[in-house]
Order: C-alpha cells, then sequence, then structure tokens
C-alpha cells in the first residue's frame, strides 16, 4: 500500500530546489497554521457558498459548487490534513486553485496575504516518520518570524487521485 | 505562467472588481491582490514599465487588505486610475509590441497613497518596488498628433479589410477585385507624411492585380502574402500614429514587402520620393499599376534579393520569391520551416515564431482542404446526374485547383501531384477534349479520398512525427490512363483496387471532414472552438440565474418604480433570447451526413450492379453536432442494409413488375420538439412471415402468439434475432439492427420501422434536438435536490399501507396495479436526511429504464425544469446512479439521476436478496 501511495506522485512531480522554491506566495490559515501556495496556481478567492455534496466520494471531498456556470469540485483542507472541523465563520472561504490543469476549490479558515519569501527563507519539511504525510508539502518558509508552509496543490490532488483508486478498489 | 489570453482576461477582470470595492467583504481585496502579483510576473519580460506599475498597485491593495492605507475613495479610484493606464499599456504592446512606460501621475498618486501612511508601517511587500518612472510619459492612446484621427480611420480600414482579405477565396476574382479597389480607397486618406504607407498600400495592389490577370504562379499563395502585408502596413501605420520616425524596423519591413510586390529592392528602399503621389494618380486606380513598372523577373532575377532574404531567414521573405516565379531555384525556398523537417531541403531554420505561425497555416489549409473536397464529392456527384452542367464542372475544378496551390505551397507534393492529375482531368473535360465517363467519375471520388487520407498522414505528421508513405505512383498512373481514354474495365471494381498498393478505401476514414461543406458557399461562417461555445452556454445560463434572482428579490419585488418592472421584464426577455441562441449555436445541418450516404449508396449501386436513385429531403434541418456525429455509424448501417437487401437486383425488380430503378430517399424533418430522420426504399421490404419463423425458432415468440404488423418489424432488432448467423436471410433486413437501435437510444432517440411486402420499407429515427438540454424533473429529498430525466419517469403517487410490502424484512416493494416494483430510498441511497421516511406520507416516483421498472422514495416533486446538462469531473462520477449535474434556477448545482444506474443497482440487489431467501430457506 505504501508503494501505491508514492508512485504516482513521484514520476509525476519533477523534484525542484529550494532556490526554485523562492517566489511570491498566498497564504492562508487553518487554525493557527499557516499555509502558502505559489500565487501563479491560486485562480481566485470566493465566499462560502452551497456546496451540493456528491455521493460516493472521500469524506475531505466537499461537493461541487457552480462557478459562474462551470460545476468545480471543492476539498476541505483540514478533512485532508486530518484535523477536527470546525464551524464556518465569515472568514471561511473557497481558494480556486488550478491543480494539474483542473479547477478545484479549497476551503480554508481565513485567508492571509501575498508575500515574498526568499530562497534563504526556505528549509526542506522535516520528517515525521511515516504517520505524518508530508509528501504533500514543497517546503517550509520563515518570513519574519512566521512559520509558513508551502503546499504542492498538484500533490495533494495526485494523493486524492490514489485515494479514490484505493476506493475503487475497495468496492 | 498566465497565458497572453489570460493576461487580458485577468486585467479586464480587476479593472471591473476595482470599480466596486466592498469595504466589508474581505476576500476582494486578497484576490486582487493575488490576480496583480499574477500579473507581475506576467508582465516581467516584456512590459518592464508595466510590470512595475502593476507592482506598486499589487503593494497598494495588499496595504489596503492589511489595513495599513485606508479603504476609501482616494485609495480605490487610484487603483482604479492605475488599472485602467496598465490595461491601456497592455492594448498598446498588442498592437506595436512596445512597452509603454507609464504615466508618471498615476505612479504620483500611487506613491502618495503609501507615503501618507509611511509613518505607521512599510509592508514587506514593498521590496522591489520602484515609484515614479524617469521616462517620457506617454499613456494610454499614442501621442495625439494632428493626423491621429485620420490615422485611426485608416486603422479602422485597414482592418477591416485585412479580415477580408484573410477570409476570401483567391479564386473568386469579384471579390479580390473588390479588395482591390478598397485598398485603393485607402490611398487619398494617407498623408504624405506616410508615404511609406502609400508605396505599401500601392505595392499591395499591384500584388492583388497580378493575381486577378493570373500572373502569379499561385492566387493562395498571392493572398497569403498580402494579408501578411496589410498586417505590416497597419504596423507601419501605428508607429507614425505613435510619433516613430522612420527606424530601421520601418524600413526593413518596407523593403520586404518591396520585394513581395515584385519590385527590386532598390527601388523599394528609396520610394518615397518616387512614388509620392500626388492626389490624381491616387484617384485614379488605373495610374496606379503601370505594366511596366513592374519587371517580371525582378524576384527571381535579383540576386542580390535572394541573398538578402536569405540572410534574414524570414519565411515571409521566403514565400515572397515564389509569387510570380515556379522555377526551381524557387522551390527549396518554399519548404516551410519545421512543418516538414524530413523535405526541407536548403531552407535555412525560420525563427520559433515562424513554426507557430506555419503551423496555423497549415490548420487552417487542413481544414479548408476538407471543405473543399467534402465540396468537390457532392458536386462531383451532381454533375453525375447532370454532365452538362459547366458550371459544376468548373467548381470541382476550382476546389482541386485551390488545393493544389496550397498544398504546393507548404510543400506537400503527394497532395499536389494527386490534385494536378485530377485537375488535368477535369481541365480536359472543360475543354471538352475528355469526356466524363462514369469510370473518369470513379477515379475522381477515388481522388478525394486518397487526397483526405493523404491529408490526414500530414496532420498526422505534423502532430506526432509519425512519416506514413503511402504510394500514390500507381494511382497517378492510373489517373493517366484514365485520361487517356485507356479507361479500365468499369465492371471490374474489384481490380481497381488492387492496382492501388497501400490505399484502402475506408468509409470512415475522415468522419468529420467537411461538415456543412455546403452550407459555407452561401454563408459566411466562422470557426469556433467548441470549448469557447461551451463557456458561452454556461456564462449565458448563469445570466439568466443571476437575471431571476435580481427580478425575485423582495426589494425589488417591493418596489412600486413602473420603470424598474419594465426594464426588469426587457432584461428578462433579452436574456431568455440570448440563451436560445447561445444553444442554437451547436446546431450544424445535417447535410454533410446526407452527402456522404449519397456517395455511399452510389459506391454500393454500383459494386453490387444494381441502379439506384438517390434522393434527399430537409438536409438543411440542423441538430446538435454530437448528434449529428453520432448518427453517421447507425445510418450508414441502415442505408447499407437498403441498398444490399433492400431493394432487389434489376432483374428481380423487372420480374416483381417494378421499374429497374430502386429509389431510396432520406430525408429530416421537424416534427414536435424532435427530429426524425426517415430512410425510405421501394424495395422488397420484410417478409414478415419469415421474421417470425426465425422468431420462434429462436424462442422469442409463442408459436401461437397473435403479433401485429409492428410488433414483428420490431422483431429485427431485438439482438436475439439480429445478431443470429443467418439473419441477413430474412429479407435482407437485420444485420447488426440491434446495435443501430442501442446506438440511436444511447442518443435519447427511438427507432421505428414500417414495412410493406413487395414494395419498400420506411425506417424513422426520431432524435431530440440536442443531447445538452433535458426536461427534468427537479426533486427534493431533504435539503437535497435531484434531477430526474423526463423520459424515465412512469408515474408517481403516494403509496396506501398496503401497497407497501417487504420482503424477507430486507427489500421493500410497492404495489402499483397489480405489479410489484423494488422501493429505493433515495435517501439512504445517497447518505442525506430525508424529511419524510414513511412512503405513505412521502411521495414515491416510478421509474423505467432499459425496459425495467423501479419505484423511488423521494419527499417532494419541485417542478419540471429544462436543464443543460454538464459533466461531472471523473473522480466525482464514481456513482453509477448519477449521470451527470446541471445548476439549478437558484444557482445551486443540482446532481442528475441515471435512472439506468437505479435499475440496474434494484435489479442486482433483489436478485441478491431471492438468493438470500433460497439461502435461508435450504
Amino acid at each position: 500500500m505504501e508503494e501505491t501511495m508514492t508512485t504516482p506522485v513521484s514520476d509525476t512531480a519533477v523534484e525542484r530546489s529550494l532556490e526554485d522554491l523562492a517566489g511570491k506566495y498566498f497564504t492562508f490559515f487553518l487554525g493557527k497554521e499557516e499555509y502558502g501556495l505559489e500565487i501563479l496556481k491560486v485562480r481566485e478567492i470566493i465566499g462560502m457558498m452551497d456546496v451540493t455534496p456528491v455521493p460516493r466520494t472521500p469524506g475531505f471531498v466537499r461537493g461541487v459548487i457552480n462557478l459562474r456556470g462551470k460545476v468545480i469540485p471543492v476539498v476541505e483542507l483540514r478533512r485532508k490534513f486530518g484535523m477536527p472541523d470546525v464551524e464556518q465563520t465569515n472568514e471561511t472561504c473557497i481558494i480556486v486553485v488550478q491543480a494539474r490543469g483542473v479547477e478545484m476549490g479549497a476551503i480554508v479558515d481565513r485567508v492571509s496575504e501575498v508575500t515574498d519569501i526568499a530562497a534563504e527563507e526556505i528549509q526542506e519539511a522535516p520528517s515525521f516518520g511515516s504517520n505524518v504525510d508530508t509528501d504533500f508539502i514543497l517546503g517550509i518558509g520563515k518570513s519574519a518570524g512566521h512559520v509558513k508552509l508551502l503546499l504542492d496543490i498538484d500533490r495533494i490532488l495526485s494523493a486524492q487521485e490514489v485515494d479514490q483508486v484505493q476506493a475503487v478498489a475497495q468496492n | 505562467m498566465l497565458e497572453p489570453m489570460q493576461v487580458q482576461k485577468v486585467l479586464e477582470e480587476v479593472s471591473g472588481a476595482v470599480m466596486m470595492i466592498d469595504p466589508a467583504d474581505p476576500y476582494i481585496l486578497p484576490d486582487l491582490a493575488v490576480k496583480l502579483a499574477q500579473l507581475v510576473s506576467a508582465l516581467e519580460e516584456k512590459q518592464p514599465a508595466s510590470a512595475r506599475l502593476a507592482a506598486v498597485l499589487a503593494g497598494t491593495v495588499e496595504a489596503m487588505s492589511a489595513g495599513t492605507i485606508a479603504v476609501d475613495e482616494a485609495s480605490m479610484e487610484a487603483v482604479a486610475r492605475g488599472m485602467a493606464s496598465l490595461q491601456g499599456a497592455y492594448v498598446d504592446f498588442q498592437r506595436t509590441q512596445r512597452d509603454s512606460p507609464v504615466a508618471a501621475p498615476v505612479m504620483d498618486e500611487l506613491s502618495a497613497l503609501r507615503r501618507k501612511t509611511e509613518g505607521s508601517d512599510s509592508s514587506p511587500q514593498d521590496d522591489g518596488v520602484i515609484v515614479g518612472t524617469p521616462d517620457a510619459v506617454v499613456f494610454g492612446k499614442p501621442t495625439v498628433t494632428a493626423g491621429d484621427e485620420r490615422v485611426t480611420q485608416v486603422l479602422i480600414r485597414l482592418n477591416q479589410i485585412h479580415d477580408r482579405a484573410a477570409n476570401l477565396n483567391p479564386d473568386d476574382y469579384s471579390q479580390v477585385a473588390q479588395l482591390q479597389m478598397d485598398l485603393d480607397n485607402i490611398t487619398p486618406l494617407l498623408d504624405t507624411s506616410s508615404s511609406r504607407g502609400r508605396g505599401l498600400v500601392e505595392q499591395l495592389g499591384r500584388i492583388l492585380e497580378r493575381i486577378i490577370l493570373e500572373e502569379c504562379a499561385d492566387a493562395v499563395q498571392g493572398m497569403q502574402i498580402v494579408v501578411q502585408g496589410l498586417a505590416l502596413l497597419e504596423d507601419l501605420l501605428t508607429e507614425t500614429g505613435a510619433g516613430v520616425t522612420g527606424g530601421g524596423d520601418a524600413e526593413t519591413l518596407l523593403r520586404r514587402i518591396a520585394v513581395e510586390a515584385g519590385d527590386p529592392p532598390e527601388t523599394a528602399t528609396a520610394p518615397v520620393a518616387e512614388t509620392a503621389p500626388s492626389p490624381e494618380t491616387a484617384a485614379d486606380p488605373a495610374g496606379k499599376h503601370i505594366p511596366g513598372e513592374v519587371p517580371d523577373s525582378g524576384e527571381r532575377g535579383n540576386p542580390v534579393a535572394a541573398a538578402d532574404l536569405g540572410a534574414e531567414c524570414s519565411p515571409e521573405a521566403a514565400l515572397a520569391l515564389s509569387i510570380g516565379g515556379d522555377g526551381p531555384d524557387t522551390d527549396d525556398l518554399l519548404n516551410v520551416d519545421g512543418v516538414f523537417p524530413a523535405s526541407t531541403g536548403g531552407a535555412p531554420p525560420g525563427p520559433a515564431q515562424a513554426v507557430i505561425v506555419d503551423a496555423d497555416i497549415f490548420s487552417d489549409f487542413c481544414s479548408e482542404a476538407n471543405e473543399h473536397l467534402g465540396l468537390a464529392e457532392s458536386t462531383m456527384l451532381e454533375l453525375e446526374s447532370n454532365p452538362s452542367d459547366t458550371e459544376l464542372l468548373n467548381r470541382i475544378f476550382r476546389s482541386f485547383h485551390t488545393i493544389k496551390g496550397a498544398a504546393g505551397f507548404l510543400n506537400l507534393t503527394d497532395i499536389t501531384a494527386v490534385a494536378h492529375s485530377i485537375e488535368d482531368i477535369l481541365d480536359g473535360c472543360r475543354k471538352q477534349a475528355i469526356t466524363l465517363t462514369a469510370a473518369l467519375t470513379d477515379v475522381v471520388l477515388e481522388s478525394i479520398d486518397l487526397l483526405k487520407d493523404l491529408l490526414e498522414d500530414a496532420q498526422r505528421q505534423v502532430a506526432t512525427g509519425a512519416v506514413a508513405s503511402r504510394d500514390v505512383s500507381g494511382f497517378l498512373a492510373r489517373v493517366r490512363d484514365a485520361a487517356e481514354g485507356r479507361t479500365m474495365d468499369s465492371t471490374e471494381p474489384e481490380t481497381e483496387q488492387k492496382e492501388t498498393p497501400g490505399y484502402a478505401r475506408d468509409g470512415q476514414s475522415s468522419s468529420d471532414s467537411g461538415a456543412g461543406s455546403r452550407a459555407t458557399r452561401h454563408q459566411s461562417h466562422v470557426r469556433v472552438d467548441t470549448g469557447k461555445l461551451d463557456t458561452l452556454v454556461n456564462v449565458v445560463g448563469e445570466l439568466v440565474i443571476t437575471q431571476t434572482q435580481v427580478a425575485q428579490n423582495p426589494e425589488v419585488s417591493a418596489s412600486s418604480s413602473q420603470k424598474l418592472g419594465k426594464d426588469i421584464s426587457q432584461l428578462m426577455k433579452i436574456s431568455n433570447d440570448l440563451q436560445e441562441i447561445s444553444m442554437s449555436l451547436r446546431m450544424v445541418p445535417i447535410r454533410a451526413t446526407f452527402e456522404r450516404m449519397a456517395r455511399m449508396v452510389r459506391d454500393l449501386a454500383r459494386k453490387c450492379g444494381k441502379e439506384i436513385v438517390f434522393a434527399m429531403h430537409g438536409e438543411d434541418t440542423e441538430l446538435d453536432k454530437n448528434v449529428v456525429e453520432e448518427i453517421m455509424d447507425p445510418l450508414t448501417h441502415m442505408v447499407r442494409n437498403a441498398v444490399d437487401h433492400g431493394i432487389e437486383s434489376a432483374a428481380e425488380r423487372r420480374a416483381a413488375g417494378k421499374p429497374e430503378q430502386g429509389k431510396i430517399l432520406l430525408q429530416a424533418y421537424h416534427r414536435g420538439g424532435h427530429i426524425v430522420i426517415e430512410l425510405r426504399d421501394n424495395g422488397k421490404g420484410i417478409d414478415r412471415d419469415r421474421v417470425l419463423q426465425k422468431a420462434v425458432d429462436r424462442g422469442l415468440v409463442e408459436p401461437d402468439q397473435e403479433l401485429t404488423d409492428r410488433e414483428v418489424h420490431d422483431l429485427i432488432f431485438h439482438p436475439g434475432l439480429s445478431t443470429a448467423d443467418k439473419v441477413s436471410d430474412i429479407s435482407g433486413r437485420g444485420v447488426g439492427m440491434d446495435v443501430v437501435r442501442r446506438n440511436i437510444e444511447k442518443l435519447r432517440g427511438k427507432v421505428e420501422v414500417d414495412s410493406e411486402p413487395g414494395s419498400g420499407s420506411v425506417f424513422s429515427i426520431n432524435l431530440p434536438l440536442t443531447l445538452a438540454i433535458i426536461d427534468g424533473m427537479v426533486i427534493g429529498v431533504g435539503e437535497e435536490r435531484y434531477i430526474l430525466p423526463l423520459t424515465s419517469i412512469v408515474s408517481s403517487l403516494r403509496p396506501l399501507p398496503e401497497q407497501v410490502s417487504t420482503l424477507l424484512d430486507k427489500g421493500e416493494m410497492i404495489r402499483v396495479q397489480d405489479e410489484l416494483f423494488p422501493l429505493v430510498r433515495l435517501h439512504e441511497r445517497f447518505g442525506v436526511r430525508a424529511l419524510q421516511e414513511d412512503p405513505c406520507k412521502a411521495l414515491v416516483v416510478l421509474i423505467e429504464a432499459e425496459g425495467e421498472r423501479c419505484c423511488l422514495l423521494v419527499d417532494e416533486l419541485l417542478g419540471l425544469q429544462q436543464v443543460v446538462i454538464k459533466g461531472l469531473s471523473e473522480q466525482l462520477r464514481q456513482d453509477p446512479c448519477l449521470s451527470g449535474c446541471a445548476i439549478l434556477g437558484d444557482g445551486k448545482v443540482g446532481l442528475i439521476l441515471d435512472a439506468n444506474g437505479l435499475v440496474a443497482r434494484t435489479r442486482k440487489r433483489s436478485r441478491m436478496s431471492i438468493e438470500d431467501a433460497y439461502q435461508r430457506a435450504s
């Protein structure tokens, strides 16, 4: 099972050096943790809207929304990262991202800022052993005293695809 | 990285959003900041000044978001102005490819904003932001000079001419002449300061003249040069408008055009004084092309020009040489860089940009050629029944001629050769040196197939690099034979086939070519990416929803303003019209499909030695493009059956006292919101007794069962009957008719057959107008709403307690009119909370699919709605009970239920329950 988790990821994503990671990030919060997404992957930020649940999808897929006539899936990042659900507030919002050519929404607690992170501020994600999945973390940015976890949105989706395959296989 | 198209869009989005920043909305400012930051990186490379402005704007918006700059009128206005100038600069850049420096006032305003708040904190985003530009200020439009208005006017006209030139058919001399005249009319508008422009206009006019006089080796090529020339002219004028005094750039452009017009470069570099036209010459169209002024050998005889062009490595220049000249020396230069690497001789590699342009030209060529082939094919068939019509002959000739020319330009030697050989035959026919026999018609039709295949090969080669080698020499030899009258034996089509090695005729090979080929002759068309159409439909759908929401807003309905009510109903009318139009964009006439059938009937009839007249009606009936494509296969099958088995041989027909010629009629028409496609033949019809006998033999029908004619005819679609080995005996009908029916049902259509023994059969296919819209019943289950296709609903009821029964405490069943149907509790199925779980208090909907029925337990029926079907992405389409989704009236997404999936599920489950029961019992 471990192998099926890693193979599709490693052959699609090219390893990037920390220098390549320097650049602009859009950051947001899940609880107290601040996360960053590469700015070019972010399409837009929209307020929370009615989400239509779709049966037989993994728990972190909240459902689909109507984005100006386009139907796109929405994932709950909290559930994806195994965090407890929280009450929706008026700061909860959806970040529309482009992951592997597919538009999708990610629900986050609140948005933070657009920030430049220099190469020397980025370090690799430390390993926490096998039970903490750090595959989709590009690196950790430490600008202005805050720690920002830089996410690889493509890998989040690919891990999800693996989940899907497993879900189907189990049926 | 953002694509150029996206840059434009993001710019527009941001400008739009800036106009209505709501300080209370927490998302809009971060959203703007993200988009501006994306713009910075998109613009950085080519428009550093604009990127600087975008960065300042991003910083400002970020600061507004963070609260360091107050979100007030002053700041919003400053940002809006900044955006406007960014957009202006971008538009300029698109036209001139030069980065306009940003207006200082805008920068000043923005930096003033920041200075105001400087004391508080300078945010980290300030890094890398350079405020203010030392450059002189040019902003938005080019600097306004005296002649500016006139330049704009010329530009507008030029733009129109350019568009027309890009689209016209070079063989249509009246169009070319019109273009030439329009070009002439521009000359007086160009003032003396832009004499370079005048020279250019004249040279382009001269090229057009040569096209009309057929001096050009190839009209298509000539036109392409003119189109490029027009683009250059536009550039030139824009530069003049922006106040640029003749730089080296302009000079090169001009020289290139001069060569293209057939002038030696020496005269071209100094055209200003010589051609500086007095108003009289400009007004007189005849005065502008003095025959002697165009040295015919100029382009080929001038080594300086050639060397010059070689140094430039420009494909435009290379193709320039070809105009008017077809000598061997130009052939090498004709190779298009990058497209056909294998065939490129000594041609210098072009710049990367050129390859893209050429790939565009190539794909244009392919679609155009396919269109011409489709046209030629249908015209050829027309000609066959009407051989004396020389206009038809000319039309076919022109199609081949155009293909030959364009293929020659792209160095597709095989295509050129084949087209050329056919052109020779047709030319012979025009001159009445050759009579167009049936065998010759065969050859021409065959060449069309061959050309289609060759085109496909070439496309594949460009796309994947795979080189397909098809030997056309055999075919060419045959064409020569045919042209010289050594006609092959027309009664042996099989041997003909063998004579063409590597070439197999395949009716399906180019299934999407020539769609709407005839229509292009009458109307002007625009080829549009279907993705764009879908987006349009999406957006218009959204407009209608928003419109409804506005109309139903309590504040609006409470308003007593009559004007408002009127305006809203007007808006509703317009948006509904808009929706209708946008939906109809996907509709195409079925003509192309019908024409293909005509061709097939002809070929098949010749093969089986039958005489068949094929007629069609209603070929302009429009259907959804997908339906037209999907109907091709089943229709092909049915037509083949009709020719093969429906129509008898001449001898049989004579014996039956019928005219020897069989008839097949294919027609399409509207009937009650549906399209009917009808295939009639006057053959022998379906032998009722034999079909019945077969059905009895196979146990499909009880021997003593009384069946109506209709029921018997329907049997031919039964898989058990039609896939049996000897079906073709049953009056010829039935080979794969079950497949035909299945394909048609996939399109949500129906097929029926009616037949009269001895006098023929009628097959009618009933199809929905479009696949994109369904009539749906919106049902509510708890908080959720689902859409059930109306076609699958049989009835709905609220059952009485005695109608509900359970099976072994597991499956539930509902008795409807003495039949038991399994009950599916939708809320359980989809894991949602229902309002009402007791079937006797809720509602039950009886659905049917593939002949099976089941009951759905739902909370309520919310009414009928026409919905536009949208697919669910792959990872969401896990449930077989869902077929897609649609946007409901309130803008929320509703899932569309798939009756097939639901019925199949219950079937599986009830079967399991029964097995369970057995197991328990034993």
